[in-house]
């Protein structure tokens, strides 16, 4: 039996910038209905285990957006099985919340990026 | 119970994360048990992932809300002391303001006994502005029923009273004749038969009555077979049509209750009538009166017989209730001010709390608590010891509506049936929510200004910072002037009380018995004969000193009638209404008032033309300041206009007619009315062997077998029963007064104590730099004393305001009394001085030393 405290460590592991769970569930989402646990298979995956959601957040985001109104959540049976999982989908707010927090992190990530690799020539 | 679902919701989804995970885990090749655990360990900490969720969740509005009641209730049962004193002065005021509300709910709805009595009115006739509630002739009467559009119903009607016979021994009762609209303006159905149609109504008809539900109780033995029986009344037959139901008889306009009603066409005697019915539904009274003010002036062209009467239109509710609204309107004042200093003793008490716990409230506005959030929980506060309060105070006005019931049983209509029922219980909470909302603004203000962050540090030091000084000496200031208001208000109804009591009547009531005989209006005449036989009979008894007659009697109100010397014009001697009493000889012998002037009557002097009279010494000295009035002339009403009459005697002022008068009015005695009517004998008893009630009465029986006596009493038990309504009203309003400064002086003490409190180290060190008790004292009275004084002084210009209230309840003392007003302010600053010393002994055992070393 494993001791170790960090479960599955990835060495590559990055943590979650503040504000970008959010992001990244509706995103997630946009594929279609998930449940929890595929939404954060889906990010870590898709990441290649860069990216690893903590359930300690995921879980209250989930809560959080469903309150907010941008997602919504329903008791589904699963395709592959036969019992009922929560499955969380996007709604329309959710949509347009999406396409708003996408471009302020592409301004965000540009700004970041123009400080820490200045175009040649604007370095003085 | 949505919590309780979406909590299994929870539970389920993250189990299911924590299978799927495993599952995966086995899939890639674990052991079942490893995929377990590796799965829990990769989701870490569920419940605080559980708890986070909740957090998401947020908080519904009513689970706020129970929370911070939990809050407050935590946080108050650590001061428990505090929190018993302000709930016990919020229970104090809503107690006396449920009692209040109980009582005047009960008598004002349960004074008349009819569906919407607040459309039933009386119509009054007068010539007289002075004359206010006048009768109106028959045919006018009639007219303004057969004219007037504004009533649904309109009918006429007279307080009569006849000697019945029926039912055990003959006896007296008060009734009324009514015309056949009567109970259909009321609207009430009938206990038992029927009640008086208008086919019953007209001359000539069978003589029918209907009895109330008292006489036909107390009379009748409720004998369910008593309608279609006949009974004699006055010497003439009447069938009884039917019975009232038990409250009808109050709503007679003269407040008193009326025991039979008979149609009034079958009555053999013109009488004059008043009107009364029922509003048309959604007329006003404004256009009632408007519609009467245009009768008024047709009625000068077409009924020219009365011309120049006014009608008076004055609703059902108010006559039968008398004095008691204004009464009521006083306690509501007086327990409205008990319940206001409640109020700001529990917002002292509140702001207190609030500036000791400046530093938490700073933490919690740092750590992002909103300011309502802050101000919820000082409301909340409020609201859990105003709701212990109301508990409390229902508790209270349980114990004294049951008091009051029994103090006002006789003069209050309908007390009887107070009770604290679901409606008071009501009012409780109202009061509650509206005391915990009124005694929290101020502290929430203060939470507001002094919880920012840069107080955080004050939270560990005592300060000398102002914060509740101010708002502190603001509260004590105003407790002590509403307390004291209602202090001089209640020493004034005391006074009232007292000087009545007091009051010397001029005659001496001891060993009095009164006995009252009295012969119907419309019974069989009887001459003066038998009146002369009975007082004949009772001088003869053993034990009596002496026997007179008068009429209609001491404490009645007698016949008010307009007096002026012959000669004399109205300029000169503006209307004056004074009480007129019949008297037999012996009168003032046995009445113990000395006559001062000219001599008592005669028996031969009733058997005169023009019957000589006796006035007081008030009388005489108004009309005649500077000479005797013996052998002048009064012009007194007789058949014919006034005509004038001799004095023949001046006696000492003496109060007969009841001590409310007092002195204010002249008082003219005259020989007895040939005809008798209402008549008292007095009997002055001497010795052992007085004769005893029922002696009285049979004597009485002896000589007039038919003739009721209407009762014997003691004179002092009938001057007594006179001040019952001043006696519970000084009761009631000296309880909520004494309530009041007991509260205000709590204040007091409360923030004396607390700037004790937190004026410590200050004081420690004054102390060990040499501060004599006479400094420390003169710092403590910096902050409560000053305050109290300026409230007193408030409070004595509020009291000249408020006891302008009163002065309708007032009868030997005026509003302003000024000994009056100084020996409540007296009293006042006593109790507060006294409430004073715990805490100037508590700051003068401040030890320098072990403050010091806090430091």
């Amino acid at each position: 039996m494993s001791t170790s405290a960090m479960p599955d460590p990835s060495p590559d592991r990055i943590d979650l910038l503040q504000g970008t769970l959010d992001m990244l569930i509706l995103r997630t989402l946009l594929f279609g209905p998930a449940h929890g646990h595929q939404i954060s298979r889906h990010i870590r995956q898709t990441t290649k285990d860069v990216l690893q959601v903590e359930h300690g957040s995921l879980y209250p985001a989930l809560h959080r957006l469903e309150r907010k109104a941008w997602i919504s959540a329903r008791w589904e049976t699963a395709k592959d099985r036969n019992r009922q999982f929560k499955y969380y989908r996007l709604t329309p707010a959710g949509k347009k919340q999406l396409s708003a927090e996408e471009s302020n992190w592409k301004r965000l990530a540009q700004a970041i990026a123009s400080v820490m690799w200045p175009a040649p020539g604007e370095e003085s | 119970m949505r919590r309780r679902k979406r909590e299994d919701e929870l539970e389920r989804e993250l189990r299911d994360h924590l299978e799927l995970e495993a599952e995966e885990r086995r899939e890639a090749g674990a052991s079942a048990e490893d995929a377990r655990l590796a799965a829990l360990r990769a989701f870490g900490n569920v419940a605080l992932t559980k708890e986070s969720v909740r957090a998401a969740w947020g908080w519904t509005l009513l689970e706020q809300c129970a929370a911070d009641a939990r809050d407050a209730l935590r946080a108050l049962s650590k001061q428990r002391k505090f929190a018993a004193a302000a709930a016990l002065t919020l229970a104090l005021g809503i107690g006396a303001s449920t009692t209040i509300f109980s009582v005047a709910r009960g008598v004002l709805l349960h004074a008349v006994d009819a569906p919407r009595p607040e459309e039933l009115f009386y119509v009054f006739c007068s010539d007289l502005p002075t004359h206010p509630r006048g009768f109106c002739s028959p045919q006018e009467a009639r007219w303004v029923r057969r004219e007037s559009k504004s009533f649904s119903a309109l009918a006429l009607t007279i307080p009569v009273s006849a000697l019945v016979n029926g039912g055990g021994d003959p006896f007296n009762a008060d009734g009324a004749l009514v015309s056949g609209e009567y109970f259909e303006a009321v609207g009430v159905q009938p206990e038992l038969g029927r009640f008086i149609a208008r086919e019953d109504d007209v001359a000539g008809g069978e003589p029918v009555v209907v009895l109330s539900h008292h006489l036909w109780t107390l009379r009748f033995g409720s004998d369910p077979g008593v309608a279609g029986r006949p009974i004699e009344m006055n010497g003439k037959r009447f069938r009884v049509l039917g019975v009232a139901g038990p409250r009808f008889g109050s709503l007679s306009y003269r407040g008193v209750r009326t025991d039979y009603w008979v149609p009034a066409a079958t009555s053999d005697d013109p009488t004059p009538f008043v009107l009364f019915g029922r509003l048309r539904h959604g007329v006003t009274v404004a256009a009632a009166n408007w519609e009467l003010g245009a009768l008024e002036k047709r009625a000068t062209r077409e009924l020219p017989e009365t011309s120049g009467t006014s009608y008076e239109v004055a609703p059902a509710t108010e006559l039968a209730l008398g004095q008691t609204p204004k009464q009521l309107r006083a306690l509501a004042f007086a327990v409205g001010v008990l319940l206001l200093i409640a109020c700001i003793n529990v917002s002292g008490l509140l702001s207190t709390r609030v500036t000791g716990r400046r530093g938490e409230i700073s933490l919690r506005l740092i750590l992002g608590a909103s300011r309502i959030r802050l101000g919820c929980l000082v409301f909340f506060e409020a609201l859990m010891l105003s709701l212990m309060g109301a508990a409390g105070g229902a508790a209270i006005a349980f114990a004294s509506l049951k008091a009051t019931v029994a103090l006002g049983s006789s003069n209050l209509p309908g007390i009887d049936r107070v009770r604290l029922d679901g409606w008071a219980l009501l009012f409780a909470l109202a009061v509650a929510v509206m005391a915990a909302f009124l005694g929290s603004v101020v502290p929430a203000a203060i939470a507001w200004r002094n919880g920012s962050a840069s107080n955080l540090n004050w939270a560990r030091r005592g300060s000398t910072h102002s914060g509740l000084g101010q708002a502190g000496a603001v509260f004590v200031a105003l407790q002590f002037a509403a307390g004291l208001i209602l202090l001089t208000g209640s020493a004034i109804l005391l006074n009232n009380f007292i000087r009545l009591v007091r009051m010397p009547l001029g005659f001496d009531p001891d060993r009095l018995l009164v006995m009252e005989v009295s012969i119907p209006y419309g019974s069989p005449p009887r001459d003066s004969g038998f009146r002369d036989e009975i007082l004949r009979r009772l001088r003869l008894l053993r034990g009596v000193q002496g026997a007179a007659i008068a009429e209609p009697g001491i404490t009645e109100a007698g016949l008010h009638i307009d007096i002026r010397p012959p000669g004399r014009s109205e300029k000169e001697f503006p209307r004056r209404y004074a009480p007129m009493t019949g008297i037999s000889p012996g009168f003032f012998q046995t009445m113990h008032i000395p006559v001062l002037e000219g001599r008592d009557f005669t028996v031969s002097d009733a058997r005169l033309p023009v019957p000589p009279i006796i006035i007081d010494e008030g009388a005489a000295r108004l009309f005649w300041p500077n000479r005797s009035a013996v052998g002048m002339d009064l012009m007194m009403p007789a058949k014919a206009g006034l005509r004038p009459s001799r004095i023949v005697g001046v006696v000492r002022t003496a109060p007969i007619y009841g001590v409310h008068y007092g002195r204010m009015r002249p008082q003219i005695y005259t020989t007895l009315d040939p005809e008798p009517g209402l008549m008292q004998f007095l009997v002055r008893t001497v010795g052992e062997h007085a004769p005893t009630a029922a002696k009285l009465r049979q004597v009485v029986r002896e000589v007039e077998p038919r003739q009721p006596v209407d009762s014997v009493a003691t004179l002092q038990q009938r001057i007594s029963d006179q001040v019952i309504p001043d006696r519970f009203y000084v009761y009631l309003s000296l309880s909520f007064s004494i309530i009041a400064m007991v509260v205000a002086c709590a204040g007091l003490h409360g923030l004396l104590h607390y700037v004790v409190a937190s004026r410590k180290h200050e004081i420690g060190i004054r102390i060990a730099v040499g501060a004599t008790a006479g400094n420390l004292v003169a710092l403590l009275s910096g902050f409560g004393l000053r305050a109290a004084l300026a409230g007193m002084a408030m409070g004595l210009a509020g009291s000249y305001a408020a006891t302008r209230l009163l002065g309708s309840l007032l009868y030997a003392i005026k509003p302003d009394d000024a000994p009056t007003f100084a020996a409540a302010a007296l009293i006042f600053t006593a109790v507060a001085l006294l409430t004073c010393i715990a805490p100037l002994r508590a700051m003068l055992r401040v030890d320098p030393a072990a403050c010091l070393r806090c430091e």
